[in-house]
């Protein structure tokens, strides 16, 4: 007969810790306020029997949030058969108003109290027996980290029947319920911790005392980035040209083999071409990416990320994000599927829904690299270029954040900024290894699988038209016919050709696609575009144009709405668009060509258009009230009906 | 006086926390209830937000939520 354990406690507990412990199945642990924020799943690796089950670090149960509603929700459809109340010795009374309301479910539970090896180093006393007495179950002190008492965890939650005493709250001071918690949590405390300051305690304070200091917080943060970066593209990126190498040679091999055995040329091609080379497009990428990932960690895993959202949230809010956007938007320059399941921990819908609409603005790894190809074959390799690609970035995220945040769509002011500084603690390399594990999978699964069918994809369209298989033929291909129906979108882009429309296209299934096509389609890219502008134009595009699809599948996921998916992507082209056309206009201006008075309409026809899309965005509440947010159908303050 | 107007290292205990805002639920449930003292550690560049020591934990709030707790200074 099998059982369920499931493991409940506050964000920072070590929750996560102990269940990689416990399952062997690692998964993201983090001092970052919420990391765990989807149900996971393993087996007790001593005992086949029992499952484990790692639910998302919350504060209480009071269905507020996505996370305690999906808690509550997984707690009442499907009760475990033991809860372990995972609680940090450290922190115990916030830990325990957490077990408090956990005592209304009626489910067997066992207190396990984390950190124990914390109170032990700093001599802090614990009263297990007195805690158990307060609450009437079991209560085991472990320590995660260090796996002391994690088996005699194990055998108590598997075998008790004990369940929560509710504490009698009639006597309490207090309003709410929840102070009246809180005060009988006070009155028993003292009973079975006594306080002090720990020695991790006392180094964090001395610590953020200069990392969120008033002046050095904030170029403390750019440094650290910096270095972030210089490490990741100076250790990653050599060793991703080693690789990139590789494959190159591998292709050429495969080429000369394939040939020696009189392979058909289409299906060499297929190989060489579009599997190999892509394949290895996707594995040159990969080392800058884990090096990244790597130093991202370490990051998240110290708590630091916590300090970085606390000094730039007010420099955020004025663009309508959040302090707790910074880290998706970092995140972004390496991946943008990463960084938007990073925006999980901003609690305030329209400043996540903002983050979502605007850190695919950053430049991800492989827009890095489309922009390194377009600096080196159009500027003579110029630095400051595909770097200016990054200020681009900066610069229409804070732009169209002061756009968007005029609509009341994002300004709304629902949930509180509620941050905790966790202790500051030196990360685990288990730990950082195992969250790189999960991101290889991630990447290399995801992007790796997109980029292998957007070749396979491209080398079809390429080489088969109506006409049927019209190998080295181009232009009665699908993709010629493709490219010539769009090539009057860009036209006033400066790009309105076949070639370049069709790799703007392929750019929006994958950006590692664009420079691939733009060679395969065309002998000399340069003759693409007239002059250094458009070419600009066509790297602005690019960089601000709606993501790869696994980022556009990602969105969908976190906006959880068809529709905010449909306006995100509509926000991105008109951005995109109207960029790219500033610049190309300029390069217009400063040649005085009749082009002009064409692109001034085209500009009007295009603020129509954009009014227009603002028009349906307003549609969907005025907000002057937050009725729409809460799902009702009739706005408060206007008593005006709107669509849901 | 509200919490936003106490200095860095002054403490306070709460007295009241605004009743219409849903920020009173959160902020309750982590901790910040009526009579329990809260001390401001420090505050972020641009002094917003403002990180608090309460129970034996920090917590960082911006000034809005900051402006909605009444305290007594200690």
């Amino acid at each position: 007969m099998s059982i369920t354990v499931a493991l409940i406690g506050n964000p920072n507990c070590g929750k996560t810790t102990l269940f990689n412990l416990l399952t062997g199945t690692y998964q993201k642990t983090g001092n970052w306020t919420g990391v765990t924020t989807e149900k996971k799943a393993g087996v007790y690796r001593k005992d086949k029997r029992v499952n484990v089950v790692d639910l998302p670090g919350l504060y209480s149960l009071n269905a507020k949030s996505d996370d305690e509603r999906a808690v509550l929700a997984y707690l009442k459809e499907t009760p475990p058969d033991v809860i372990v109340n995972v609680v940090d010795g450290t922190n115990l009374e916030r830990n325990l108003y957490l077990t408090c309301e956990l005592s209304e479910l009626n489910i067997p539970t066992v207190i396990a109290v984390n950190m124990y090896d914390d109170l032990n180093k700093n001599g802090i006393k614990l009263n297990s027996e007195k805690l158990a007495a307060v609450f009437g179950v079991d209560a085991v002190p472990v320590s995660a980290l260090k796996n002391l008492n994690v088996d005699k965890l194990m055998s108590v939650a598997a075998s008790t029947k004990k369940r929560l005493t509710a504490p009698d709250l009639k006597k309490e001071k207090g309003n709410t319920k929840s102070e009246k918690r809180y005060a009988f949590i006070e009155r028993h405390v003292n009973g079975i911790i006594k306080k002090k300051q720990t020695r991790a305690e006392k180094f964090t304070q001395k610590a953020d005392d200069v990392l969120t200091h008033r002046v050095f917080g904030i170029p403390i943060f750019f440094c650290v980035i910096t270095l972030v970066y210089f490490l990741s593209m100076k250790i990653g990126g050599a060793v991703g040209e080693v690789i990139s190498e590789l494959f190159s040679s591998l292709a050429d091999i495969t080429d000369v083999f394939l040939k020696s055995y009189a392979v058909p040329e289409w299906l060499i091609s297929l190989v060489c071409n579009a599997i190999i080379k892509s394949t290895g497009t996707v594995v040159s990428f990969l080392p800058q990416i884990l090096v990244l990932f790597a130093l991202m960690a370490i990051i998240e895993e110290s708590g630091y990320a916590s300090r970085v959202a606390f000094i730039m949230d007010r420099f955020f809010r004025s663009f309508g994000l959040s302090g707790k956007s910074l880290i998706p938007m970092i995140v972004s320059c390496g991946c943008t599927v990463s960084g938007l399941m990073a925006t999980r921990t901003i609690e305030n819908k329209s400043e996540r829904r903002m983050t979502i609409f605007l850190a695919p603005f950053m430049p991800c790894g492989a827009k890095t690299a489309v922009f390194g190809w377009f600096s080196y074959s159009f500027f003579n390799g110029s630095a400051i270029v595909a770097a200016s690609m990054y200020f681009l970035g900066i610069i229409c995220t804070a732009v169209f954040g002061k756009i968007l945040k005029r609509f009341k769509a994002f300004s709304s002011n629902d949930g509180a900024f509620i941050l905790e500084m966790p202790t500051l603690r030196l990360p685990s390399l288990k730990d950082v290894f195992f969250v790189l594990w999960e991101k290889i999978k991630d990447f290399t699964g995801k992007a790796g699988m997109i980029v292998f069918i957007v070749s396979v994809a491209l080398w079809i369209l390429q080489n088969f038209g109506f006409a049927g298989y019209v190998y080295g033929n181009v232009e009665k291909s699908f993709l010629f016919a493709t490219g010539n129906a769009l090539k009057f979108f860009f036209y006033p882009l400066g790009f309105g050709n076949w070639q370049a429309s069709v790799s703007v296209l392929t750019g929006i299934l994958a950006k590692e696609a664009v420079v691939e096509t733009m060679r395969f389609v065309s002998a000399d890219p340069a003759s693409l575009f007239y002059n250094s502008f458009s070419v600009y134009a066509f790297m602005a595009f690019v960089l601000l144009s709606p993501p790869c699809a696994a980022s556009i599948a990602a969105a969908k996921q976190e906006l959880k709405s068809g529709k905010w998916l449909f306006f995100m992507l509509g926000f991105q082209l008109i951005a995109a668009y109207s960029v790219a056309l500033a610049i190309n206009l300029t390069g217009i201006l400063f040649e005085r060509n009749f082009g002009l008075i064409l692109s001034a309409i085209i500009v009007i026809i295009i603020a129509l258009m954009t009014f227009i899309f603002i028009k349906a965005v307003r549609k969907d509440g005025c907000g002057s009230c937050t009725a729409c947010n809460r799902g009702r159908n009739r706005c408060q303050k206007k008593g005006k009906r709107f669509t849901t | 006086m509200l919490l936003s107007e106490l200095k860095v290292g002054e403490s306070g205990r709460v007295t009241s926390i605004n009743n219409q805002s849903e920020i009173k639920i959160r902020l309750n449930n982590i901790g910040v209830t009526e009579g329990v003292v809260v001390t401001v550690v420090r505050v972020a560049p641009f002094s917003d937000p403002v990180e608090i020591k309460l129970r034996d934990f920090y917590l960082a709030l911006r000034k809005n939520a900051a402006q909605k707790i009444t305290v007594e200074k200690l």
